[in-house]
């Protein structure tokens, strides 16, 4: 991983943060918790510079399967292709609405920050308010404010 | 009485197709601010098929009864409408936001 590398959580970690369904131990749970999906790995090493064993935490979570790189990114995908990964990500098996309205969008940033609006939207209505604004803020990452 | 009789089957049968719709497309609404009032709204059409059910016999239950009846029917119609109502600003407002 690069300091520019994005971390996500993965279904596991959204459920251990959702849920407390895997019982994380305290430590790595407050390292989870740092891991928003739009925090680049070299803030991430400031923000998490006062916990104890930052990296080796970073490093367990990855390793247990809670926290993954973000594949578009590593891949040096497309916004778009990062907004749909996010979607993916963050919505599971309620992200096929959300995928369709991205993948009709056009690609210049502008449209897309349209559309991002208009998905927010979606999932506020429809999914859950709090996924919105974690999509919201993953898509502002993505796009730039 | 013919013509009570058929108007309660077709109340029964548009009710049985409401309880079907709120349910069927209810699946595609998992949460957020529809999916969570959709949930009651939900709720509500069960109670008012099973009171609708109920209409055909009204000849057969005793008078305090059937007032029991008609008048819980007519509390929860007047929520259905509440939050149904509220739920369509709500979605304008979000919609215009």
């Amino acid at each position: 991983m690069s300091p520019e590398s994005l971390l996500v959580r993965t279904q596991k970690g959204r459920e251990e943060i959702d849920e407390r369904r895997h019982h994380l131990a305290p430590a790595l749970r407050h390292v989870l918790i740092l891991i928003d999906g739009a925090t680049r790995l070299a803030d991430l090493a400031v923000k998490g510079e006062r916990i104890p064993n930052f990296r080796e935490s970073l490093d367990a979570l990855i390793a247990q399967g809670f926290v993954t790189e973000d594949g578009a990114v590593a891949a040096g995908g497309t916004p778009k292709a990062r907004l749909i990964d996010a979607a993916h990500r963050l919505l599971g098996k309620n992200a096929g609405k959300v995928v369709s309205k991205l993948e009709e969008s056009a690609d210049a940033i502008d449209s897309l920050k349209v559309t991002v609006e208009s998905a927010a939207k979606l999932i506020r209505l429809t999914i859950d308010e709090g996924k919105a604004v974690e999509f919201a803020e993953a898509a502002k990452a993505i796009l730039g404010r | 009485m013919e013509l009570t009789l058929g108007i309660n089957v077709a109340a029964i049968l548009v009710m049985l197709y409401c309880l079907w719709t709120v349910i069927s497309l209810g699946k595609s609404i998992p949460g957020g601010v529809v999916g969570r009032q959709w949930r009651t709204l939900t709720v509500l059409v069960v109670l008012f098929t099973i009171g609708y059910f109920v209409t055909p016999f009204f000849s057969h239950l005793p008078a305090e009864m059937i007032n029991l009846i008609v008048a819980a029917i007519f509390f929860f119609g007047a929520i259905y409408v509440l939050i149904t109502i509220r739920l369509i600003y709500r979605i304008i407002e979000e919609l215009a936001g």
